[in-house]
């Protein structure tokens, strides 16, 4: 004894409604096939119970067992690893950026140069031998009143170039922690949106009702986003609960919320690059919160190491002049043939405050140029002070100053072009990895839609058999 | 290898940033002639860029200070050259005051070589830009001040500069004298090797004024010495000054040179080859545009183009 005619149809109804749910999960795919973060979807198919016959078990047509996520969960784990990575570089080259166009050391050929007739560049490194040149020309014409304005006017540029090139760099440092606390602002709000929605994929998946798909996707989609901060790691236990980590600290632990980033600025014994700096830091913990991936440390690196070591250099350069320029005009006679050994050149003692004395620019007579009192015409002093720029200075390592600023700066370009080729391997690693996953999960429209028309057909010979059936039986009505 | 619906765009749009980004970057090196701008487009080429141009402004300031040398030099030699036409004259007096010509005449030479070291005063006063010439490192006092008797006669002649002059840089360790003193071991005007015009002027002058014949006599024994040291003194500044302005010629000549020839090895480093650049902007507009058609023609087709 078999199914029977009512059992097909029966067994035709549920072929239709399995074709029907294909196409409505195809329809799903579809409507989802721009979004990046979406993993494709499949109906799971399985033939329904067999029914014992005598003739033997007889197949009863199939019924849709549930629905199925294409995913590679450790393509999606290596996918957010590589984009702290990438995020990393990427904050730290922005921020370089910034500090290499406000350190505004830029070559430019095509403007010709007045003093030099040459093109140039416009940052301090001509700024610091202009300085020297007009001492030059102060010791051919030791008494003119016209270069010892010169002089001072050069030494104002001078420490105007100084001054600005480190409040830009500090500003960019103080923006830095501004950038920080916004960063940490946004890793909390993910923290808590990660652990609402894996409570809320705890709740649905419980009773293997099936996986929580369109929630799971958007959970790697939060992941990512916070990769782009900090780097973490995540667990599941064996009922799905996830627990995630960064540095490891627990920030959730099985999906609940226990800790979250807070801003902090060194009070115990910081070192020079660190004070009045932001740092990170667990809300429930004392100490330093060691983030080694993403945004956060992109910010942190780039403003610790690479932007204060040029701005502690141009600091080096200014102080080393200021020490040695005063040390020599200490020693000198004005054009009154006096000698004031407390009357500076520069004041100030280093990049961030140095100018030039305001005697000296209320009456430039008073620059110290001469050695002999009462020699007007010397040019001692004037000479020494234009040596020092072919002087090997002690406190900047035997190097003169030209040399150690351009040093730094070179130095400083070698480590933004380091950065730069990171990040340009790095983001091909990213793209081949989110391609391949892609390649897994993505939504091909021809692949959809060509399972569409099977899905159709399957529909239309459904159909045909309960209409089959349906001709049958009113057949066997008419027999009476 | 499935290719999905994100996979054409994904790599349109990558390919399209990165050539458009390549495009930029040699428009930019086009449009500028520069490889380089920014320290971190080639930071050693930047490195070396700049030392190239320290070194170039260097020279540049030796070659402005071999001009204030110069025309420091070229006042003084003109100043100089103007006491040597008085002194000739002078000398041809001293000379012309001999025995046979009577007191009278030889007394109307002395008004001439009177007005002669009046001369000779304000020429070892010149001053140039505000600064005494020959008064060594006291540049800003005047260096010859004279005393003079009832008749506005000069009789003594002080100098109040020094004996120091300075030196000026016109290439590295390279200086030359830039100034001159009036009095002293190379003075312009007395040294120590018998050369003392004011003196010898006014000595001839008087001499000339009382004109006996022993005065004559005195005339042709010491003052024609006097006079033939100062000539000496005159000759040796002005081998001194041609020394200095050859010096000068050739200091001025090589630094333009090196400043010259540091232009090319800057271009090394900083220029662009442009018509490598525009080539390959050219191959590069040809990819944008192959990418844009090929991607357009792509991403227009699917299987539902062919489904009724």
């Amino acid at each position: 004894m078999g199914i029977g005619l009512f059992g097909t149809m029966e067994m035709a109804r549920n072929s239709l409604a399995a074709s029907r749910t294909a196409a409505e999960v195809t329809g799903h795919n579809l409507a989802n096939a721009a979004n990046p973060a979406y993993a494709r979807q499949r109906i799971k198919v399985e033939p329904s119970p067999a029914l014992p016959t005598t003739e033997g078990p007889q197949g009863t047509g199939a019924n849709v067992a549930g629905f199925e996520q294409i995913r590679d969960y450790t393509l999606d784990k290596f996918l957010v690893n590589e984009k702290y990575l990438t995020s990393y570089y990427d904050s730290k080259l922005t921020t370089l950026m910034q500090a290499q166009a406000r350190l505004g050391q830029i070559l430019d050929r095509q403007t010709v140069d007045p003093k030099s007739g040459n093109g140039g560049q416009t940052g301090l490194a001509e700024r610091i031998t202009d300085f020297f040149n007009t001492f030059q020309s102060l010791s051919a014409a030791p008494t003119s009143n016209t270069e010892r304005r010169l002089s001072v006017v050069s030494g104002q540029e001078l420490a105007d170039r100084f001054q600005r090139a480190h409040d830009r760099l500090n500003t960019l440092r103080t923006d830095i922690n501004s950038e920080i606390n916004n960063a940490v602002e946004e890793v909390n709000r993910l923290l808590e949106s990660i652990s609402v929605i894996s409570q809320r994929i705890g709740a649905t998946e419980t009773g293997e009702t099936g996986m929580a798909n369109e929630l799971r996707d958007t959970r790697q989609q939060w992941f990512e986003t916070l990769a782009k901060y900090t780097d973490f790691t995540t667990t599941e236990n064996n009922d799905g609960q996830m627990t995630l980590m960064v540095a490891g600290q627990t920030f959730i632990d099985e999906d609940t919320l226990v800790d979250q980033f807070q801003t902090t600025t060194i009070t115990d014994n910081p070192t020079a690059k660190q004070v009045g700096m932001s740092y990170v830091k667990m809300v429930n913990k004392p100490g330093l919160l060691n983030v080694t991936g993403g945004k956060i440390r992109g910010l942190i690196d780039a403003r610790d190491d690479t932007i204060y070591t040029i701005q502690n250099e141009i600091n080096m350069v200014a102080a080393g002049l200021i020490t040695e320029v005063n040390a020599l005009h200490a020693t000198g006679y004005d054009l009154n043939g006096a000698n004031n050994s407390s009357l500076k050149f520069f004041t100030g003692t280093g990049a961030g405050d140095i100018a030039v004395e305001s005697t000296l620019i209320n009456d430039p007579r008073r620059i110290q140029a001469s050695a002999y009192a009462n020699e007007p015409g010397d040019n001692t002093i004037a000479k020494q002070i234009a040596s020092l720029s072919q002087k090997a200075v002690p406190t900047l390592t035997n190097l003169t100053f030209n040399e150690r600023y351009n040093n730094a700066v070179a130095q400083f370009g070698q480590s933004v072009s380091n950065v730069e080729t990171h990040l340009e391997a790095q983001e091909a690693v990213e793209r081949l990895l989110l391609k391949q996953r892609d390649t897994i999960s993505g939504v091909s429209i021809d692949e959809e839609v060509a399972n569409l028309m099977i899905y159709q057909r399957a529909f239309q010979a459904s159909s045909r058999i309960i209409s089959t059936v349906d001709a049958l039986l009113a057949d066997l009505l008419r027999l009476k | 290898m499935r290719v999905t619906a994100n996979s054409f765009p994904i790599d349109l749009r990558q390919q399209l940033a990165s050539l458009m980004k390549k495009q930029s970057t040699l428009q930019m090196r086009a449009t500028t002639g520069q490889r380089i701008e920014n320290t971190s487009d080639d930071p050693r080429a930047m490195h070396k860029v700049m030392g190239l141009q320290d070194e170039q402004r260097k020279l540049y300031q030796y070659q402005k200070n071999v001009l204030n040398v110069r025309e420091n030099v070229d006042i003084a030699y003109s100043a100089i050259d103007s006491m040597k036409k008085t002194f000739d004259r002078a000398s041809e007096i001293a000379t012309l005051a001999d025995s046979a010509k009577s007191p009278e005449t030889i007394r109307v030479y002395a008004h001439e070589v009177n007005q002669m070291l009046e001369s000779a005063v304000q020429l070892a006063n010149t001053k140039h830009r505000n600064v005494y010439l020959f008064a060594g490192t006291k540049s800003l006092t005047q260096p010859f001040t004279v005393t003079r008797d009832t008749e506005d006669r000069i009789t003594a002649v002080t100098y109040n500069g020094n004996e120091k002059t300075i030196n000026i840089d016109v290439a590295e360790n390279s200086m030359v004298p830039a100034s001159f003193t009036g009095q002293g071991a190379n003075g312009v005007l007395k040294n120590n090797k018998g050369a003392d015009i004011m003196k010898h002027l006014m000595d001839l002058r008087d001499l000339l004024t009382t004109a006996t014949s022993a005065d004559v006599e005195k005339i042709k024994t010491e003052i024609r010495q006097g006079l033939q040291n100062d000539e000496d003194n005159f000759i040796d500044h002005f081998s001194v000054i041609g020394a200095t302005q050859s010096r000068l010629d050739t200091s001025e000549a090589i630094a333009k040179k090196r400043a010259f020839s540091l232009e090319p090895l800057i271009s090394k480093e900083a220029d662009v080859d442009l018509a490598e650049t525009l080539v390959r902007l050219n191959e590069i507009q040809n990819a944008y545009t192959a990418a844009l058609q090929t991607g357009g023609t792509l991403l227009s087709t699917s299987l539902l183009d062919y489904l009724r």
